[in-house]
């Protein structure tokens, strides 16, 4: 149980790395985070912005070169997740754009405007627009492992926050290199649009990808191993709404209160995805044991 | 003791990157830092050389003719304004203030005028001004000495002028705002005017803060 108390964000979002990796992706990880700190100190408030959105994808594109998850099928599993993640995150950055008021209209009639669209439907539409990218790679045996479902939801998960963030803060590039602002506000937006809420979308997309791996993908006997949580209509749903809820936080919240928010739902994400990854490392060993088909095993036709 | 299974690599190749995972991360985030300091270079603003205060400074914006002035006057501390309804819409009002949102040219923005009792100075009323606004985060003095307002004032009774940036966010990112700020008080009465607009629509230049202008212009005091 302290090991549900204490979620590992490493070995959580990126179950296939070997033990002895941990460490240097968590310096990466914190390596990241010290410059976009010191890039928002710095007052380079846009680029500090772009270094956080590319934060995780970085590190997600690393571990899928590290671990070689997509075999000798990169090109088009890769455009099916993280290509297809991005261009959903462009997508919905724009449509964010679109439906938001106009700044001046927000100054004078605040932030409840942005609760309804782009705090709860935005977030949750989008969450389940990024899962069709997935959603294809699930019919393919050559990608049958319920770890393989969460690496896809992760990676989906990441390339969607990055590119949504960029697309609607694209207007910050105009402002200049140093545009001016409060310093330590700015740390607590960036720590929460590089970090915060993108953890959540990966642990939700990755948890979502799981149930539908583990109820289509898994063998008979671990289907029901995660109980409710594992069947797919009440887990992407559930996904969806932990997606909602903490976007929505930054409506009524300040920059500060809004990343405190970030960290309890992310702890909540990355604590459901490390009981599903258990799961699936159970079922990676028996395979493994069994002498069955390994992850990295020769394409198939898709069943 | 973990109750959680063992994590095993994926094959041979897991982990192939070794030690090396932080010294890649590090040249790659480099890069990533680097092309987005060029994309700001590229994609920002031509760096204007401030105006000297009383020197002629270029053209004057054109501003859409001014027709159909409407009058608005405050029942409570008695000034009044006038504006062209063609492109400035009442958004709020109160006895003592106004929030007119303008959309010029596909341009929009809003300017505040609220008055003020007497024993409020100039530079009370746009602190209390900004500091009311909702919804702007990251909010600070704006120090480019090309964005300053000079020879502040309203309905042509100099006062004291300041200028902020500041983003309005959502769950989704930022957009930068700019906010100009300016006060005047007659003696009897003080009254603050705050446009605010996001970045791309303002600027000395901008249509906005020409319309604005009238606006604030327009001011008549009591009696």
């Amino acid at each position: 149980m302290a090991h549900f108390l204490r979620p590992k964000l490493i070995s959580t979002l990126f179950p296939h790395l070997p033990g002895d990796s941990h460490r240097s992706y968590r310096y990466a990880l914190g390596l990241g985070s010290a410059a976009i700190i010191v890039l928002a100190a710095l007052r380079l408030f846009p680029v500090a912005l772009i270094a956080a959105a590319l934060l995780l994808p970085v590190l997600v594109a690393m571990y899928l070169v590290d671990v070689n998850v997509y075999g000798d099928e990169p090109v088009w599993a890769l455009s099916l997740t993280m290509g297809w993640g991005a261009v959903a995150g462009v997508g919905f950055g724009l449509l964010a754009l679109a439906v938001a008021p106009s700044a001046a209209s927000v100054t004078v009639n605040g932030t409840s405007q942005y609760l309804l669209v782009q705090g709860l439907v935005l977030p949750f539409c989008g969450f389940f627009v990024l899962l069709l990218g997935p959603l294809v790679l699930l019919r393919y045996q050559n990608f049958n492992a319920l770890l393989d479902g969460v690496t896809f939801g992760v990676t989906t998960g990441a390339a969607f926050s990055g590119a949504q963030a960029i697309t609607y803060s694209a207007h910050l590039m105009g402002a200049g290199l140093r545009p001016g602002g409060a310093v330590l506000p700015w740390v607590w937006r960036l720590l929460s649009l590089g970090l915060g809420m993108p953890i959540v979308t990966m642990g939700a997309a990755a948890a979502a990808c799981a149930a539908l791996w583990l109820r289509y993908r898994a063998p008979v006997r671990d289907a029901q191993a995660l109980g409710p949580l594992g069947h797919p209509a009440v887990a992407l749903p559930l996904a969806g709404l932990l997606v909602a809820a903490a976007a929505v936080g930054e409506t009524f919240l300040s920059a500060g209160g809004w990343l405190l928010w970030l960290v309890v739902f992310d702890f909540v994400a990355i604590s459901l995805l490390a009981q599903t990854i258990h799961v699936g490392l159970l079922e990676e060993s028996a395979a493994t044991e069994a002498g069955g088909p390994s992850l990295g095993s020769a394409p198939e036709a898709p069943s | 003791m973990s109750i959680l299974a063992e994590r095993v690599a994926r094959g041979s190749s897991g982990g192939g990157l070794g030690k090396w995972v932080v010294h890649i991360f590090g040249f790659i985030f480099l890069v990533v830092i680097g092309l987005s300091i060029v994309t700001n270079l590229l994609v920002g603003p031509v760096v204007v050389v401030p105006c000297t205060n009383g020197q002629p400074c270029g053209a004057p914006p054109t501003v859409p003719a001014v027709i159909r002035e409407t009058a608005w006057r405050s029942s409570r501390y008695g000034f009044s304004l006038e504006y062209p309804a063609s492109v400035v819409k009442v958004s709020q009002q109160t006895p003592s203030g106004v929030v007119l949102a303008i959309d010029v040219g596909g341009k929009s923005g809003v300017v505040t005028i609220q008055g003020f009792g007497s024993a409020t100075t100039p530079a009370e009323a746009i602190g209390d001004q900004v500091g009311g606004l909702s919804g702007v985060s990251q909010l600070a003095g704006d120090t480019n000495p090309a964005h300053q307002l000079l020879g502040a004032g309203v309905g042509y009774v100099a006062g004291a002028g300041r200028i902020y940036v500041g983003d309005v966010t959502s769950p989704q990112g930022s957009q930068p705002i700019s906010i100009a700020s300016e006060a005047a008080s007659d003696g009897r009465v003080t009254v603050s005017a705050t446009v605010v607009g996001a970045t791309s629509d303002s600027g000395y230049r901008s249509d906005l803060y020409a319309v604005a202008d009238l606006v604030i212009n327009s001011v008549r005091w009591q009696g």
